[in-house]
């Protein structure tokens, strides 16, 4: 079993290099597989290759299987589509991105806001995809040809639109903008009813929890639940911390705020609105737009993952124990958005980094790396030395043999005590 | 590191001071204090007797390693923003390169000798000059490379566009190769048109060199590049054996057949490629 776990593993985390050069997997693939893993005891001594990693080879599967690279500036939002096929992804760079979760390539490219995509959603049959943006429109995308629909752009919005979400059924999606304003609109350009709802802040997060009753979170702490049909408000809590993101499970059971007032991540219960547990945010006291994207819970409520605002990880809580039980390092600037795959075996996190980022932390017992991390790599010019340096203040320099296995190293200057 | 292999300069980061060491005896040779700035590019004199540095408050200094004193600073560029800087191969100009301009600088006085805007819409990463001086090369995120000519700089205080090529990937280092028939990037080798050349170009009768290089694409891909006659692909690097994204011009380093990284994790990768390039080119 484990042997065919990791060759799953293989195939997702290589498949770039396995669909261009299939028949050289023991030259492409096996010189990379982690050390510990079954596929690369069985098949390493086997399957000699001309590529050696000589040192910093992983031991066990990362838990990042692919870099989705392409934007031109920072991720703002992600979204799977229901199958979890499919990724989308929003940008400062003005476009959505659509990419297979498979392959981890870019299908589609979609242009047309003239201002930062703040909020993506995808429709119930994957068919549609609706962005909302700072140029404060909504509009509609062709998922198959990364076309608008007709000309459906909804510009009912005066401000920046930070949700944008499909009702259950598809036929209607509700966006909301930082003024607080949430608009529900038909999809049917021909005869589009608009109805209006006011929100006492900006609208952080929305959630259809059936499919006439929608639920609202604010900036300042107001939860609202309106009745769709009569457009009425049938619920109204106020949770004290002030959040900037929430995000709630499907079965309402459990939902959880982030705030920068308490730097505290508050996981409450659903229905009666008492705290659950509460867990530190990692939030720097940065000024934060607000977004319902740091949060995202697991298909079966029991893990929630947190984009902490300000931070370059990505963390994943067990709800019931509110104990951390991952954390994702290797974005380069600040996480903006995190979710999880429909299925929960993939976490995806955006961030300003330019990349979007797709975690597998089923086969992950993350090891402590032995000493401390390096930052940085030069040669000098004439390839005598090679200094690498290191996070605790140390430089190491390397005399470089011309026969380049032979390396050795001839001190490590303790930079530090000279600081 | 300097061109004799005799220094390493090394940056505190946050406003930090610079820090001369002697590779040969590990010792600390020079210290320089700093209240301002975190230097992000250093450039040594061809005979390693100064060392000129950019720092993301936009300040170039030149600093006299014989004499250990600072000898000029220059404000160049914009705040937050951390010039390439380049001594000249006659050491008598100081290039730099801001975010959307760049200019040369007297390496005596400090003074501006001229300045140019770069009329592009992304940042501008890395410089670099022809071994007569004639000419600069830069590139930037978007991936364009100009060649500009400078001769006349110093007389007229005026650069001149000569030629400039979209290599459709961004850049964040570039210089001449090939006997300056080549400029190549960090994704591969491009051909400059002969008239565009410097004077020092070598004549298309020469042979090409048959000169390797290793260069990580953006797609993961390492591909061994060698002078004029093509490219080979070599390996692809998982997710998790990449370099800083964002900053791979110091998390990545060739050998002639070897590759060094630094990962995302800040983890020291080390990649033989020897016994492949030996396989692939056994002539070499």
């Amino acid at each position: 079993m484990s042997l065919l776990a990791d060759c799953m593993r293989m195939t997702r985390v290589f498949y770039p290099v396995i669909g261009v050069a299939c028949l050289q997997l023991h030259h492409h693939v096996v010189p990379f597989l982690p050390l510990d893993s079954r596929l690369s005891q069985v098949y390493g001594p086997k399957l000699q290759s001309s590529i050696k990693v000589k040192e910093g080879r992983d031991r066990i599967w990362s838990s990042c299987v692919h870099v989705l690279e392409g934007h031109a500036s920072g991720c703002r939002t992600i979204v799977f589509s229901p199958d979890g096929r499919r990724l989308v992804s929003g940008s400062n760079d003005r476009t959505v991105r659509l990419w297979s979760v498979q392959t981890g390539s870019l299908l589609q490219v979609m242009t047309g806001h003239s201002g930062v995509v703040r909020s993506v959603a995808c429709s119930p049959d994957g068919m549609r995809i609706a962005s909302g943006s700072a140029d404060t429109s909504v509009r509609i995308w062709k998922a198959t040809t990364g076309l608008q629909v007709g000309a459906d752009t909804y510009t009912g919005h005066s401000e920046s639109v930070l949700c944008v979400i499909f009702s259950p059924d598809g036929l209607c999606i509700a966006s909301g903008d930082i003024k607080g304003m949430v608009h529900l609109w038909s999809m049917d350009v021909t005869r589009r009813s608009v109805k209006m709802l006011r929100s006492p802040g900006p609208v952080i997060s929305l959630a259809f929890i059936s499919s006439n009753r929608l639920l609202v979170a604010s900036k300042g702490g107001s939860i609202t639940i309106w009745e769709l049909q009569s457009a009425s408000c049938i619920e109204q809590h106020h949770l004290l911390e002030d959040p900037i993101a929430f995000a709630i499970t499907p079965d309402r059971k459990l939902a959880a705020s982030l705030s920068k007032v308490t730097d505290t991540i508050t996981i409450w219960n659903g229905h009666t609105w008492k705290k659950q547990k509460q867990m530190p945010s990692y939030a720097r006291d940065d000024e934060l737009y607000p977004s319902g994207g740091w949060l995202s819970f697991s298909p079966n409520s029991r893990y929630l993952a947190v984009g902490s605002p300000s931070s370059i990880i990505v963390r994943v809580w067990d709800t019931r124990t509110g104990k951390q039980i991952h954390d994702a390092k290797g974005h380069a600037r600040e996480v903006e958005a995190v979710q999880f795959s429909p299925d929960g075996s993939l976490l995806a996190s955006a961030s300003l980094d330019f990349t979007v980022r797709l975690w597998d932390f089923s086969s992950v017992a993350e090891l402590q790396r032995q000493g401390h991390p390096t930052t940085s790599i030069s040669l000098s010019p004439l390839g005598t030395f090679l200094a690498t340096g290191f996070a605790d203040n140390t430089v190491e320099v390397w005399i470089v043999r011309l026969d380049i296995s032979s390396y050795s190293d001839v001190a490590r200057r303790q930079v530090s005590r000279a600081m | 590191m300097s061109p004799d292999d005799k220094f390493l300069a090394l940056c505190e980061d946050l406003e930090g001071s610079i820090h001369i060491f002697d590779l040969q005896s590990g010792q600390l040779y020079a210290r320089f204090e700093r209240t301002f700035g975190t230097v992000r590019r250093i450039s040594f004199r061809s005979d390693s007797s100064q060392v000129v540095c950019g720092d993301d408050w936009g300040l170039v200094e030149l600093i006299d390693l014989n004499s250990r004193t600072r000898v000029w600073r220059s404000q160049v560029g914009e705040r937050m923003w951390f010039p390439a800087v380049a001594f000249s191969p006659q050491n008598d100009l100081v290039a730099w390169l801001g975010r959307r301009d760049f200019g040369l600088l007297d390496a005596t006085s400090g003074k501006d000798v001229v300045r140019q805007h770069i009329a592009f819409r992304s940042n501008q990463l890395g410089l670099a000059w022809a071994a007569n001086a004639t000419q600069l090369l830069t590139c930037g995120w978007d991936g364009v490379v100009c060649v500009w000519g400078v001769a006349s700089a110093r007389t007229t205080h005026q650069v001149h566009l000569l030629y400039q090529c979209d290599t459709l990937h961004r850049s964040f280092s570039c210089s001449f190769f090939d006997n300056h028939r080549y400029f190549v990037t960090d994704h591969g080798l491009f051909p400059i048109p002969p008239q565009h050349r410097p004077s020092c170009a070598a004549d298309d009768l020469v042979p090409l060199s048959s000169e390797t290089l290793l260069r990580l694409r953006e797609d993961g891909w390492i591909w061994l590049v060698r002078g004029g006659t093509g490219e080979r692909r070599v390996c692809w690097l998982p997710p998790t054996y990449r370099p800083v994204v964002q900053t791979p011009y110091v998390n990545f380093a060739t050998l002639q057949d070897s590759v060094r990284l630094v990962t995302d994790s800040y983890r020291l990768v080390v990649i033989d490629l020897k016994e492949w390039i030996k396989n692939a080119y056994p002539d070499s």
